[in-house]
């Protein structure tokens, strides 16, 4: 069973993210879910994810933190990060990309967006 | 502050593009109406605008439009609507429609910074912002305010299809842009179709 974990501030945005992998692919993965970036770490400290997925602007431990701290360990290498986030535009993806993340989506996402990007991964 | 003509239509696009991406809701914008400024049940939901200058964006609607929208998010609700789904929900919403928006207004080499929903309830006394007023095909009322003046960076006009008259295909909604085949190949935006039940 894949393990995902979806750090997202927002309960509805949690939920939003949550349908669209199961849609697009991963109905069977196992969801845990994060407020922030410092509950994202924590849950790994269980051991890496298949696959995490986080939003930008958090509390305590923003999105940009969260990968910045995940990339800095090796036993994370090669886990695939997607930044969802609100505030996406050429740059930030170009500045998010170079962090280590796998893709960068823009919100609102929808589980054909999700697709392409999942299949990627498998 | 008057709103420059790209931030009223950046504003439109936004607001038409999250709505329908994310609760499979068509809005219009109220031009020859004046928004109801007297309901004394509103939630409201603020975002600022860190960089590249400051600015914000707030959403506001009543408890029972909220509750529809609530509805459309999440389908069916075990439970009755919470006063957490609807702030949560709202503030969602807002964020993500002033972060399309600000990649509408803000040139692609720039990046900018937006700051954490704040929230309340009752009419939200936002001194000189402009109001967007939107309806829901159900007849409900959304509105958007606004002080993003100085955040229109673009060199020339924003280009939004539908903006300010009837979409291609002759109704009177506004072109929602790639949200439109968002979901899957179908082209459906019929839940259902997608299985989000």
């Amino acid at each position: 069973m894949k393990k995902v974990i979806v750090a997202d501030d927002s309960g509805t945005a949690r939920m939003f993210i949550i349908r669209c992998l199961q849609i697009a692919g991963f109905d069977g993965a196992q969801f845990m879910e994060a407020k922030n970036g410092a509950e994202a770490l924590t849950l790994l400290e269980q051991g890496p994810a298949d696959l995490l997925v986080t939003d930008l602007f958090m509390p305590e431990v923003s999105g940009e933190e969260l990968l910045l701290q995940v990339r800095a360990q090796d036993k994370f290498k090669a886990m695939p990060i997607l930044v969802i986030t609100s505030a996406k535009n050429p740059a930030k993806e170009q500045e998010l990309m170079q962090g280590g993340a796998y893709a960068v989506i823009s919100k609102p996402i929808s589980p054909s967006i999700m697709v392409p990007i999942l299949e990627a991964l498998s | 502050m008057t709103s420059s003509e790209n931030v009223t239509k950046a504003v439109f696009r936004a607001m038409s593009d999250t709505f329908e991406g994310m609760a499979f809701m068509q809005i219009s914008r109220l031009e020859d109406e004046s928004p109801d400024t007297t309901a004394d049940d509103m939630i409201w939901s603020r975002v600022d605008v860190k960089a590249p200058a400051p600015g914000f964006m707030a959403i506001a609607y009543t408890r029972e439009v909220g509750v529809r929208i609530v509805e459309s998010l999440y389908g069916m609700l075990d439970e009755p609507c919470s006063q957490e789904m609807l702030q949560d929900s709202l503030n969602e919403i807002v964020n993500t429609v002033i972060g399309r928006c600000m990649s509408l207004l803000v040139p692609a080499g720039q990046t900018f910074e937006l700051g954490l929903p704040k929230t309340g309830e009752g009419w939200p006394d936002f001194e000189g912002a402009e109001i967007h007023g939107f309806s829901t095909m159900d007849g409900g009322q959304l509105l958007a305010f606004t002080d993003l003046g100085d955040l229109d960076l673009l060199d020339g006009p924003l280009e939004v299809e539908g903006f300010g008259g009837k979409s291609s295909d002759g109704d009177e909604w506004g072109d929602s842009g790639d949200s439109d085949d968002a979901w899957g190949a179908s082209g459906s935006q019929d839940s259902s179709d997608d299985g989000w039940g």
